[in-house]
């Protein structure tokens, strides 16, 4: 009997997390098709637009990540992964097509459809693994971030629930109350606390850089948790946003300052991504309690700082595992990370990323064509990328 | 000092020698490169050998844990050995692009291993065995 947190034997199998990654960015790809089809039809509606992104392409993300990495990091174990992960990856995906198709086209019956399958799939996994993290004893800090990130995501899609309940005027409740708690625990509470609790191991680890402070390590998760209760508790304190921005501000600055005094210095679109990725976190939150001036701008601003993120990391995750997985299974000279993926492909789309974010300077003059030709390219290019990286070990496999 | 410190800056030390290998590759240096890797590898190896040969055994023996963490880590040492040994090969060559893809995968496989050594096992280890028996056995085997 292996003792808990001591499970390193367990490493989860491939697809888990290929399918969980190429699903994300189909619907990334998806939500680009959609954009397209409101750009011509001239009726743009943001709410399914912004779920394909946060739902399909982040939550996809996100959710398949953690699969990986609780076992890897925290030592907490899922058993029966691969079928548990099949149902959520469905569940996960069914949900998302059916609640943003149902939101764009107004129709109730679509929405609550798709509100049950994810109510359904996210209760079953995000409290299994919290229970199994719970269980975990001296959780280290990265995993504890994760209990407040997966409590939040709770939180939020409980407030999501309602908010879809008074669209369709089931329920009458204060909409903006409703639509703030949620976008905060979603963003935030969720998102950015995820991000943050799991570049606390990644980029020591990486890129070869000294340790985060004890003090964002160890109370940034539980502190911005407790700003996100305090801000449902008393709504209309404007300071509560403000306290958030600078809490992911600074440690947007202490990340930074750990990437340029890292040990490896050798140039990498990754790091590159991560620069980037922290610049527009910094600029998301410090704009975020006046996010009500411009929505859009706001949701703009944090989008790039995930996507940016989720390109850093897939970009690694993807080859170390092929070449992880393919090692372990006693194949010979498993090809190497640059051979999963070569690193000009990643530069190639690094920049188109970075014409992308610069094509946005076009949107206040209301010229979105370039943005939209872009960001497909981006898309696409990121998609086959990564396709290509799976592909690669199911050929290996195959020999 | 006790097993986890002990080890711990072993690990930050071949780290730092590697961060120079690839840095000096990555500029040409081939000679210089080729001299610092050979030290690299042979302070990850006498490392792997410390926990081989006396932590992993003295662990299984006093927890009974025998087919467990220790097996993965000698299976990860296994793994980074054959990139060692393939990026050697790529120096000779001063084929540059082979010794850093080969590099980067074992730079995540290093870094990935010594964060379950340094947040498990070891902390494991010194609350199961004699910490300052245990270092002055490894010592004793040379300082990486």
């Amino acid at each position: 009997m292996i003792p808990g947190g001591l499970q390193l034997l367990y490493l989860p199998p491939f697809s888990i997390i290929a399918r969980f990654f190429i699903t994300a960015l189909a619907f990334a790809n998806l939500g680009m098709l959609l954009l397209f089809y409101q750009y011509f039809t001239g009726n743009f509606n943001l709410t399914p637009t912004v779920h394909l992104y946060t739902l399909g392409f982040m939550a996809s993300t996100m959710i398949g990540a953690l699969f990986q990495m609780l076992p890897v990091v925290a030592g907490a174990v899922i058993e029966n992964a691969h079928k548990k992960a099949t149902i959520v990856h469905i569940g996960l995906t069914a949900g998302t097509i059916f609640l943003t198709y149902g939101l764009y086209k107004f129709s109730s019956g679509l929405a609550f459809t798709g509100l049950v399958i994810l109510l359904f799939t996210l209760f079953y996994i995000v409290p299994l693994m919290l229970f199994k993290l719970f269980k975990v004893k001296d959780l280290k800090d990265a995993p504890r971030g994760f209990i407040y990130a997966l409590i939040s995501f709770l939180i939020g899609i409980i407030f999501a629930s309602l908010l879809v309940l008074n669209f369709f005027g089931v329920l009458h409740l204060n909409h903006g109350y409703l639509f703030n708690l949620h976008m905060s625990f979603m963003l935030y509470g969720w998102t950015a606390v995820l991000v943050a609790s799991v570049s606390f191991q990644v980029i020591e680890m990486f890129f070869v850089t000294s340790p985060y402070p004890k003090f964002i390590t160890k109370y940034l998760p539980a502190f911005v948790f407790s700003l996100l209760i305090l801000k449902t508790l008393l709504p209309e304190i404007f300071l509560i946003d403000f306290a958030i921005g600078l809490v992911f501000t600074l440690y947007a600055i202490y990340t930074i300052t750990r990437l340029t005094s890292r040990k490896r210095k050798i140039k990498d679109p990754l790091i590159n991504l991560w620069y980037l990725s922290m610049a527009f976190l910094i600029l998301s939150s410090l704009f975020f309690p006046f996010r009500d001036k411009n929505l859009l701008l706001f949701l703009i601003l944090f989008g790039i700082f995930v996507l940016s993120v989720i390109m850093a990391m897939m970009y690694r995750i993807i080859p170390f595992l092929v070449w992880m997985h393919l090692s372990t299974q006693g194949v010979q000279k498993a090809p190497t990370m640059f051979e999963v993926i070569k690193p000009k492909f990643i530069w190639w789309n690094f920049y188109i990323y970075l014409i992308s974010i610069l094509s946005l300077i076009f949107i206040p003059l209301k010229i979105y064509f370039i943005s939209l030709i872009v960001f497909t390219l981006n898309f696409v290019f990121f998609f086959v990328n990564i396709t290509r990286g799976v592909f690669v070990y199911i050929r290996y496999r195959k020999k | 000092m006790n097993i986890s410190q002990y080890l711990t800056e072993e690990h930050r030390k071949c780290d730092s020698v590697y961060a120079d290998v690839e840095k000096m590759v990555n500029e040409g240096e081939w000679e210089n490169a080729e001299k610092l890797f050979k030290e690299f590898k042979e302070k990850t190896l006498l490392h792997f050998q410390k926990e081989e040969d006396i932590l992993f055994p003295e662990f299984e023996q006093k927890t009974g844990i025998v087919m467990g963490p220790t097996q993965v880590m000698r299976m990860e040492h296994n793994q980074a050995r054959e990139l060692m040994e393939r990026m050697e090969e790529a120096l000779k060559n001063k084929n540059k692009e082979e010794f850093l893809s080969l590099g980067e995968s074992l730079m995540i496989l290093i870094q990935q291993h010594n964060m379950k050594e340094e947040q498990i096992l070891y902390p494991m280890s010194d609350q199961h065995l004699d910490s300052e028996e245990m270092v002055v056995k490894m010592s004793e085997l040379g300082e990486v």
